[in-house]
């Protein structure tokens, strides 16, 4: 890229805990398990990776945090501490700071509370509050509104890669000068409905079946063109591809991850084997497995980048592309240097763990369907 | 910098199911804003909503059979492809083709669909069936699936901003194909009546029993749509070596955030004044060269008295005699989709020249101080227009549409 963009700071509530303190502390931690498990009112609970002890209290006012649904909540969480150490006020005009979001699920549980009135009672007793919170845009767009950020407000849905599409697209805007600053995120709420739909269709571990663990949280990334005093990282480079699939299947050809990969890289002006660290999407599914184990090979050669795999431990959704940008600019800029081991699939084919802080690191990631998201980011 | 050629068009809607009967009862004042058949509407604050007639849907042979458990929404979306496809007369014939970008807005995708499921689920608890329903609930399914049908292997993103969505997935197209990242891209956007959005807007107290009636004195709320609009967008240069026919040059496209309220408009206009400046920033011209104006225009009371604000403080004394229509008195407020629609009308506009009408406006409002383009079209030849989309959340966009050079 002919202009740096630097990340300034980071937030995040995950399944770590709220802040980037405790995903920090579950990163250094080799032994660090999740104990995922969302609670049904009817049924056993489902494997996702739910926040343990969230709160808004010290971010939000009571009144406020009540009239926001939980994606919003965890968002502004997670917004809250990115922005912090920014300043107040923030360095840029309001209406110059965007938002670029992505989401897989954002809505849903006001969207249960909707049609639960229509199916259950009259439409008349729909909630009216709730319903403005099934839009899928309602977490950004809160967050604008908590904010007064005035600058581009967009919400990408790409499934699995819908925060790092939401990450290149922050990139596009301050290229393009529509925002001197954007917060680039991604965000997922624990609903039991959405995963026992995906339960239903086979994706979810259960026992005896391998599968996704799904995630619930909040991640952010501020980004600016100014380095300011102590940048974090740089957004380096972006690319993206697609295969065709049918939307709930991984292709089986790794064209698309692997073009995607190749053009970050090729905008970042990095090569391959320039990459230090590998922050791949492994998350358990035996298919999506099975494209990495063919795809990054090809990518790196003969080449062996450290390999960390966050959405194993802290689930998948959107907001898991968040966490794993957020991982590589903690490893990048030598926070923490992930201590989990490699997904095995990974490891057979040698790619080890991180024994050295990083200097670039790659992001990539497929979404049911065949869309993939890849990003580069490196030491600022 | 490359321009951006809209030179495909692919449009459903409840006026017709495809792109030229959409147009010819546009123009007539039609309106396809009827009693629905798609679910009861027993409780509701209205029995109108704008929905298409599904039989007339045309899928070339094998599409259908390509997607098993394929929603309204993809259909709708899969029609308009084809339309587009065929009207740009840019067939896909591999190689580089593939690597199209693909662009667009999606909203309630599969969830009319899967709300079959969910009442089913609510009601008898977790032994109650069901699996093909919730295929298509992510909303980027549509994308997906026109991306698998058409073959595609460029860039696919789904926008969702609610009802600014397919604004700015046409926005984000474009501006790929003057940054030259792609020679060609496809954008738009689908949307498909469901239960949730119709209860929605009944709950908040924001549909017009009646059929909608923009900027008119008596509006009482929208009418809810359905439909898909998708655009074929190409770099001019490519476009001319084929001898192409251009219906209209994306200009630029300007979108901002109200940080206001999820779901009032900021009542001084002076939010979406920065979302049309912004638009006209990025497309390089003067307010004063804006000729016509394809309104959001939901017939709400209060979005179609905050646009106005926002236009009289962008065009002043000039606002009065400036074409300022909104089509969602014929087709409905199409939602995620109704950005792509409007945009697909609006190069349309500029190609021949031939002003839609607000279908339901009679009466004007001193709130709405517009020239609505009242009864019938009007001829007019509009060198530059606006196509305004302003969504629950603030999330504001509007595209700047001229004629080609």
């Amino acid at each position: 890229m002919t202009e740096a963009i630097f990340v300034r700071s980071v937030g995040a509530v995950s399944h770590a805990g709220t802040g980037v303190a405790a995903l920090r502390a579950a990163l250094a931690a080799p032994d660090w398990r999740p104990a995922p498990g969302l609670a049904r009112p009817d049924a056993p609970p489902l494997p996702v990776a739910v926040c343990p002890g969230f709160s808004t209290k010290d971010v939000l006012p009571p009144l406020v945090s009540r009239r926001l649904d939980r994606a919003a909540r965890l968002l502004a969480v997670a917004a809250h501490e990115a922005l912090a150490p920014l300043g107040k006020p923030l360095p840029w005009a309001l209406d110059r700071v965007g938002v670029c979001a992505g989401t897989w699920n954002a809505g849903t549980s006001p969207l249960v509370e909707v049609l639960r009135a229509v199916f259950l009672a009259t439409p008349e007793e729909a909630p009216p509050a709730q319903f403005p919170s099934t839009v899928a845009n309602a977490p950004a767009s809160q967050l604008a509104i908590l904010q007064q950020l005035g600058g581009p407000n967009l919400t990408f849905a790409e499934k699995q890669v819908g925060a790092l599409r939401a990450l290149a697209e922050a990139g596009r805007n301050l290229l393009h000068r529509r925002a001197d600053a954007v917060l680039a995120c991604g965000v997922d709420e624990g609903d039991w409905l959405n995963a026992e739909g995906y339960a239903r269709l086979g994706a979810l571990a259960a026992p005896g079946r391998p599968g996704m663990l799904l995630a619930e949280g909040a991640a952010v990334l501020a980004l600016s063109r100014e380095a300011g005093a102590a940048p974090l990282a740089r957004l380096a480079g972006w690319g993206s591809a697609s295969t065709p699939a049918p939307p709930y299947l991984y292709p089986r050809q790794p064209a698309a991850l692997l073009a995607a990969c190749r053009q970050a890289l090729e905008r970042a002006r990095v090569t391959p084997a320039a990459v230090d660290l590998l922050v791949c999407q492994a998350n358990g599914s035996p298919e999506l497995a099975a494209l990495e184990a063919t795809a990054y090979p090809c990518l790196f050669g003969a080449h062996r980048p450290a390999v960390t795999a966050p959405a194993e431990r802290l689930g998948e959704g959107a907001v898991a592309g968040a966490l794993r940008a957020v991982v590589a600019v903690l490893a990048v800029s030598g926070a923490v240097l992930p201590s989990w081991a490699p997904p095995s699939h990974l490891a057979a084919a040698g790619f080890p763990a991180a024994a050295a802080p990083p200097r670039v690191a790659l992001v990539a990631g497929i979404a049911g369907g065949g869309s993939a998201v890849a990003v580069v980011l490196s030491r600022a | 910098m490359a321009e951006a050629w809209i030179t495909g068009i692919g449009l459903v809607s409840a006026l017709g199911a495809d792109r030229e009967t959409t147009w010819r009862e546009l123009l007539a004042g039609s309106t396809g804003i009827r009693p629905i058949t798609l679910f009861d509407t027993d409780g509701f604050r209205t029995r109108l909503a704008a929905q298409v007639d599904e039989a007339a849907l045309a899928l070339p042979d094998g599409w259908a059979a390509t997607v098993p458990h394929s929603s309204r929404a993809t259909r709708f979306a899969l029609a308009a492809a084809a339309e587009a496809l065929a009207d740009a007369g840019t067939a896909l014939d591999g190689g580089r083709e593939q690597a199209w970008p693909l662009v667009l807005g999606g909203g309630a995708a599969g969830l009319f669909e899967a709300e079959a499921f969910v009442a089913r689920r609510l009601r008898h608890g977790p032994r109650a069936r069901g699996v093909g329903e919730l295929v298509e609930v992510p909303q980027d399914s549509p994308t997906d699936r026109v991306g698998q049908v058409l073959g595609l292997c460029g860039p696919r993103l789904t926008v969702t901003t609610a009802c600014s969505s397919s604004t700015i997935a046409v926005g984000i197209a474009a501006e790929m194909v003057r940054d030259g990242e792609a020679e060609v891209a496809i954008a738009g956007g689908t949307d498909a009546l469901c239960r949730l959005t119709f209860a929605g807007f009944n709950s908040l107290r924001a549909v017009d029993a009646e059929a909608a009636k923009p900027f008119d004195r008596r509006r009482k709320g929208l009418s809810l749509g359905e439909g898909a609009a998708i655009l074929v967008i190409e770099d001019a240069r490519r476009a001319q070596r084929r001898g192409a026919r251009p219906y209209a040059s994306v200009l630029g496209c300007g979108v901002t955030g109200d940080a206001f309220h999820m779901t009032q408009p900021e009542p001084s206009g002076a939010a979406w004044e920065r979302t049309v400046r912004a638009a006209l920033a990025d497309a390089g011209i003067g307010a004063a060269e804006v000729e016509y104006v394809n309104a959001h225009g939901t017939a709400t009371e209060q979005n179609d008295a905050a646009e106005c604000a926002a236009y009289a403080r962008v065009f002043g004394e000039r606002l009065a005699r400036l074409p300022v229509s909104s089509v969602k008195g014929a087709i409905g407020h199409c939602l995620c989709g109704a950005g792509g629609m409007e945009a697909a009308v609006a190069a349309l506009t500029v190609a021949r020249g031939m002003l839609p009408p607000t279908a339901g406006f009679a009466e004007a409002d001193p709130a709405c101080p517009v020239d609505p383009v009242p009864g019938a079209a009007r001829a007019g030849a509009p060198a530059v227009v606006l196509s305004s989309s302003f969504a629950f959340g603030g999330n504001s966009a509007v595209l700047v549409l001229g004629r080609c050079a």
